[in-house]
């Protein structure tokens, strides 16, 4: 887990600045790179704390560099130092992530007497393997990865990102053949052409889902390479040919003959293969620990962790004062099972609100869900730990969401709705939002009446943070009006595809809910958070082949039995009825109580004041107002939503250009 | 019928007619008035075989003498087969006794979400369904998964009306030379409220960034639409230097159309809702360098990197896709160029005649 950084420019744009190394792990020999890798090395050390290095050299009429920031957790040597170079080809990588089927990979190319190790790690086996195999690596690596290799016997520059995207990779292309890359968008904005704008496409969607919709991010030129994707860069000929990204892999389809299958043996598959995923995840130098919230998922993780290593199992628990809220008795019970030692750490709004601004500065992209991270990163960092896994994902997989039952239930209710012509359905959706008492059901139900009714659009519907409507009042209307979508042509096409690939509703939720609220939430917070901390947050959920057997059994047996009835069955003789059946509660935290009370004094002030652009003037404190007045259709997740954004925008000075 | 589905329609008629294996021709033009069967009939004759008999009849907008006939000729069985243009229409295929049809998918409906069980059934029952682009029949089929694969039939620039094309176009190659042409990029497409898919509002907003690369650089809006009072109100909310070299330029007619390709030196649409884009063909006559959306059937048209340049629908890729062509006169001209050549190859009538004869099963030689 580390930062990793790139620039192509044309030679006469960029001053070389050669330097000695600052850090005494670096040696004496000096470093090459200009002063705007410099910013984006330094804009990346959180991520790396444990030393840094750089790489450059003139191609042509361009200068190529790369930068790294480094979290030390496999060979913790110097000959896993990166920017990694090949003294043969020249090939130079710079890399973020974990490769679990390294030693694997690693031994299938020691049988080709061409391939040599200098090191004992990961890294090495990316670069070796791209020697090797060329980009067909990326389909043999299994873990979480985000790397660059430029290759100059080819002239090109490939990048990748892991199936899932696990972790972040982000570009940007300037006039006059300029490119780079980074690990976050924080360290493509110190790049002086770099423009700050807003990126209205990508504020539309932060609004309409509570988190930025990749491939855009809030910055305008800024993407990110979606998940299971290579991009190529052509530095070869007299222009910079930047290559539209490149799928290497999807989510297999659902295999209709799954179902005849019993329901005890894919559990068993199921479990070997998340043991086998949990296994992998806990490969490391350095101490492993797990969040542990008392849910089923996380239960399932540390049981397994016990299984492959139980002297090794450190867990760490976050309480709360709130009885709605706190699982700790549960969490508790699991840890006396499995842990060879928990960390319970109490949590009130005392003790969140003086952290509030140094979780909102570490917000890469603004977020409201992952304060929960945030903090429980945090105390592992504190406990001496660098690698934490976590029980994300087990959901999305595995039908635990209530948006599977809710989706289900609204596709059954459609077909009789479908019946009334579709001017009927409309003028009855507005009838239902001008009649019944208002709240986030109703203003959902009205424009769930008023769609097609098809699964994806009811899915749109259940996760939206803001409904069109709203955005509307709160945006400024030149942004609605250059960006008429929520989301990026090519998701909404893959969201189709995967729509009509579905054979039932909870395997056509399954992936949606993998393709956008996982991927656009929940991972980008688990990174952006773990790393505030220099922590690794290894999710063994996510994982390519424990996906490839998941996905292919069809979405209701998944939840045949109600939620997760597999993954309950699969971990049946390791965890207890009474911690599996009890209702499921999200790892949050009681922010409405916060907001209108311990919190109110940090976030009001903010909200009141975001009267400029992107927004209508006065609409976000209008909704602050109506909040706290009690409107049902306002409740604290919409309101962090607001707050995350207005201080995002403000720290990064992001300007106004209409 | 109005503007790209008239030509599409005469260019059908025109091509079925040149056909040796159709006796008898039907043109029947649902919404045309009745004064126009003459200009419809010698249209038609310049590109019919002598054998063929040509029925030319309007119904000035009439559904019901429409449905009429066409029970009429079922129930006679005046004809073998009977060709659809427009989807609407082709649910009188459910009258009994209908012959074998062909229809084309054609329309906004089938790029947005599913269809009403009566046009799925129009379509699923068709002898010949027609698509005027692989992306067309993709997106159809991906709402309606019920829906057979169509047979792909790209669109062509038109003739002449009443003459057949001359061999050589007589819009020249040559006359593309970027480094004579003024800094503009010319966009030519409806702007209509609700439907404001081609791109206008996102070239409008790329205009600051492209002003800040190429100072005299125009952005020319040909067509109308009521949508174009809010596009005018954004315009104005720019900087005044960069508000003023953008240039709402109205409905144009051929010949001012054809004199603004004549000078303008990239056209853009970053559309993502194309069915066809036969705007891009007529750009590529003109040997323009093109700059269209990568999501629709543009790409079609539009080989990246070739004969022009696909990008997203994004302010900032504009911009900077623009900016490529305004300041590079060898980058414009290799496009331009290469557009032109792959134009004079693949979208000429004498192509869409062979693609649409061996689509339908007939001799096209």
């Amino acid at each position: 887990m580390c930062g990793v950084a790139g620039i192509v420019s044309p030679l006469s744009t960029e001053v070389v600045v050669t330097q000695p190394s600052p850090l005494p792990d670096q040696g004496a020999a000096e470093r090459l790179h200009t002063s705007s890798m410099g910013e984006m090395v330094e804009a990346l050390r959180h991520r790396g704390p444990d030393g840094y290095g750089t790489w450059a050299a003139a191609v042509g009429e361009r200068h190529i560099e790369f930068g790294h920031t480094r979290l030390a957790i496999l060979d913790l040597s110097d000959a896993a130092k990166q920017p990694m170079v090949d003294a043969v080809s020249g090939c130079v990588l710079v890399y973020n992530g974990e490769i679990y089927n390294f030693r694997e990979l690693r031994a299938e190319l020691l049988r080709d007497s061409a391939s040599q190790f200098i090191s004992s790690g990961d890294t090495e086996v990316i670069l070796r393997g791209y020697l090797r195999w060329g980009m067909s690596v990326v389909r043999r690596l299994r873990g979480m990865f985000a790397f660059a290799i430029y290759d100059p016997r080819v002239r090109q520059l490939v990048l990748a990102r892991d199936n899932f995207g696990i972790k972040p990779l982000y570009v940007t292309e300037g006039s006059g053949g300029k490119f780079a890359f980074a690990s976050e968008v924080r360290a493509l904005l110190s790049l002086p052409w770099v423009r700050r704008s807003v990126d209205p496409f990508g504020l539309k969607g932060y609004l309409a889902y509570g988190s930025v919709q990749e491939p855009y991010t809030l910055v305008s030129g800024i993407r990110s390479v979606p998940p299971g994707h290579t991009l190529t860069v052509d530095v070869s000929g007299d222009e910079l040919v930047v290559g539209d990204p490149e799928s290497y892999w999807e989510l297999p389809e659902v295999r209709s003959r799954e179902s005849k299958v019993s329901v005890q043996h894919l559990a068993r598959q199921i479990r070997d293969g998340l043991a086998e995923s949990v296994r992998l995840h806990m490969i490391s130098d350095v101490p492993v620990g797990v969040f542990l919230s008392g849910g089923i998922d996380s239960s399932a993780v540390i049981a397994l962790m016990a299984e492959a290593a139980p002297s090794e199992v450190h867990a760490l628990t976050v309480s709360f004062q709130e009885a709605d809220f706190d699982e700790s008795e549960i969490a508790r019970s699991v840890a006396c099972r499995y842990a060879s030692r928990h960390t319970d750490i109490p949590l009130t709004a005392d003790d969140l609100l003086p952290l509030l601004p140094e979780w909102l500065e570490s917000q890469d992209q603004p977020s409201a869900d992952g304060a929960n991270a945030w903090v429980i990163s945090r105390v592992c960092k504190e406990a001496g730990l660098t690698v934490a896994l976590s029980g994300l994902g087990g959901d999305e997989l595995f039908g635990g969401y209530p948006t599977f039952q809710r989706a289900a239930m609204a596709s059954r209710a459609f077909t009789t709705i479908a019946m009334l012509p579709n001017g009927a359905r409309r003028r009855l959706a507005k009838m239902i939002r001008a009649t019944w008492c208002q709240s986030t059901f109703v203003e959902k139900l009205a424009e769930w009446v008023g769609s097609d009714g098809s699964n994806l659009s009811t899915y749109l519907i259940l996760r939206a943070m803001f409904l069109p409507q709203a955005c509307a009042e709160l945006l400024d209307p030149w942004v609605t009006s250059v960006a008429p979508t929520e989301l990026h042509p090519g998701v909404l096409n893959k969201l189709v595809k995967q729509a009509s690939a579905s054979p039932d509703t909870i395997a056509a939720i399954g992936r949606f809910e993998m393709s956008t609220y996982l991927h656009n939430t929940l991972l980008r917070d688990s990174d952006q958070m773990g790393m505030a901390h220099s922590l690794e947050i290894r999710v063994p959920f996510v994982d390519r082949d424990l996906a490839n057997l998941a996905a292919v059994i069809p979405g209701f047996i998944h939840t045949k039995s109600g939620p997760k009835t597999l993954l309950r069955a699969a971990m049946g003789d390791s965890l207890d009825r009474a911690w599996m059946n009890r209702p499921k509660k999200c790892f949050a935290f009681p922010w409405d109580h916060w907001l209108r009370n311990g919190l109110r004094k940090e976030v009001e002030p903010v909200l009141m004041e975001a009267g400029e652009f992107p927004f209508r003037p006065g609409a976000v404190g209008q909704y602050w107002q109506r909040f706290l007045q009690g409107d049902k259709t306002l409740n604290a997740s919409r309101m962090l939503t607001l707050y995350a954004l207005v201080s995002w925008i403000r720290r990064h000075r992001l300007e106004v250009v209409q | 019928m109005a503007g790209g589905l008239q030509q599409l329609a005469r260019c059908v008629a025109r091509a079925l007619a040149s056909s040796a294996e159709i006796r008898k021709l039907g043109i029947w033009g649902q919404m045309d008035p009745r004064s126009t069967e003459p200009f419809i009939e010698r249209v038609v004759q310049t590109y019919a075989h002598p054998g063929v008999d040509l029925d030319v009849r309007t119904f000035g907008g009439s559904r019901v003498e429409l449905s009429s006939a066409i029970a009429a000729t079922s129930l006679r069985g005046s004809y073998d087969r009977i060709m659809y243009l427009l989807l609407n229409q082709a649910v009188l295929s459910l009258l009994p006794g209908h012959p074998p049809y062909s229809v084309w998918e054609i329309g906004w409906e089938l790029m947005t979400g599913p269809l009403p069980w009566w046009k799925c059934r129009a379509l699923r029952h068709a002898d010949v369904l027609l698509s005027i682009s692989r992306n067309t029949t993709a997106v159809a089929s991906l709402h309606n998964p019920q829906l057979p694969a169509a047979r792909v039939v790209h669109l062509c620039t038109e003739p002449p009306l009443f003459s057949k094309t001359p061999l050589h176009d007589p819009v020249a190659a040559e006359l593309y030379d970027p480094a004579r042409r003024q800094h503009s990029v010319l966009i030519v497409g409806n702007m209509y409220r609700g439907m404001l898919y081609k791109g206008h509002q996102q070239l409008i907003a790329a205009w600051p960034q492209v002003v800040g690369g190429c100072p005299s650089a125009e952005l020319w809006i040909a067509s109308g639409g009521d949508g174009q009072l809010e596009l005018e109100a954004q315009a104005r909310m720019l900087p005044r230097h960069v508000a003023k070299k953008i240039r709402f330029l109205g409905y144009l007619d051929q010949q001012a159309l054809h004199d603004r390709y004549r000078q303008c030196r990239v056209f853009a649409m970053p559309s993502t809702g194309e069915g066809f884009g036969l705007v891009f063909v007529e750009a590529a006559r003109y040997g323009i360098p093109c700059i269209g959306g990568k999501y629709d059937a543009v790409k079609e048209i539009v080989v990246h990197n070739e004969t022009g340049l696909l990008v997203e629908q994004h302010p900032h890729d504009l911009a900077l896709a623009c900016l490529r062509l305004l300041n590079d006169d060898r980058l414009a001209k290799r496009l331009g160029n290469a557009g032109r050549q792959r134009y004079l190859e693949n979208f000429r009538f004498c192509h869409f005649r062979d693609r649409l004869l061996r689509a339908l099963d007939l001799d096209s030689t």
